[in-house]
């Protein structure tokens, strides 16, 4: 299959299309990492290491340099750091303090504080803080 | 080095604000009493003393210049604190500056700082508030489902 790359300037202009014959296994799977960023990464889990995929995860964090990967209902540790994941996970993941990196899609709805820093509550209830200085990437992300 | 671009930005943005009141006060003194007006001279220290107000009004604006981290109360308590740290600086300029000469004048120099104060904050509120309804509206259009 040919692939043709266009750049464009915004995440809104983001856009695949495939001409297909058939949908096979491999190009399902193609489908599924541009429609849902699903893709997955190592994490450690009771000493053991499984796979996470990158669309259930709510946020990153790192903890006495120590980095731990935060999903609806569970904790797991990373090897990755916190700059490798920003590499590693989809655009919808972005820094939201020194020492996080929140995904934008898991944002129940926004607050902001008198300090000029923003507390998102996510989908699970938990709430995070947006430093002020990492307003600005939350409001890139989303085109604002 | 963001801290002294800060006191820098301030100190120009205070500057500005000082000359815009005494030009405000001119004009109202030219308005209620135009001959008098017409006398009224600057002391040759008097473009330096504005600058160096607003200079020393702009270092309690480090009290606000790392807040990432702190916690609702102690913002509360910062914000309490850098009113009154202006508020004792623009009294102290006032007062060497001669922009009042008794309580009468002192209190109306007050109520300007306080509007002034008030209106800042109502402005970065008010900011604040509307980048939360853009973000928030944004947001629900790529909201997973759980």
């Amino acid at each position: 299959m040919k692939v043709e790359i266009k750049t464009v300037q915004s995440y809104d202009e983001e856009l695949a299309i495939i001409n297909a014959v058939t949908i096979t296994e491999d190009l399902q799977r193609a489908i599924d990492i541009l429609d849902n960023n699903c893709r997955v990464i190592p994490v450690i889990h009771q000493s053991e290491t499984i796979l996470c995929n990158t669309d259930r995860i709510y946020y990153a964090e790192s903890v006495d340099k120590r980095n731990y990967i935060y999903t609806k209902d569970g904790c797991f540790e990373t090897k990755y750091r916190l700059y490798e994941l920003e590499q590693m996970l989809n655009a919808n993941c972005i820094r939201c303090s020194k020492a996080m990196i929140l995904n934008v899609r898991k944002i129940k709805a926004v607050k902001s504080e008198i300090n000029g820093r923003m507390k998102a509550k996510l989908l699970n209830g938990e709430e995070i803080i947006i430093a002020r200085r990492y307003v600005k990437n939350l409001k890139e992300r989303l085109g604002i | 080095m963001n801290k002294l671009k800060l006191i820098f930005m301030q100190t120009v943005m205070i500057s500005a604000a000082i000359l815009f009141g005494m030009g405000l006060q001119f004009m109202l003194k030219f308005i209620a009493a135009p001959e008098d007006s017409i006398k009224i001279i600057w002391p040759w220290y008097m473009p330096l003393a504005i600058i160096l107000t607003a200079f020393l009004c702009s270092i309690p604006t480090l009290l606000l210049a790392d807040i990432d981290n702190i916690s609702s109360k102690d913002m509360q308590c910062r914000i309490i604190l850098h009113f009154f740290c202006i508020l004792a600086m623009v009294s102290a300029a006032g007062f060497l500056l001669k922009w009042y000469e008794n309580i009468n004048e002192y209190f109306i120099i007050l109520l300007m700082f306080i509007l002034i104060y008030a209106f800042v904050w109502a402005i970065s509120f008010w900011i604040g508030k509307t980048e939360e309804h853009k973000i928030n509206k944004a947001i629900k259009e790529i909201q997973d489902e759980e």
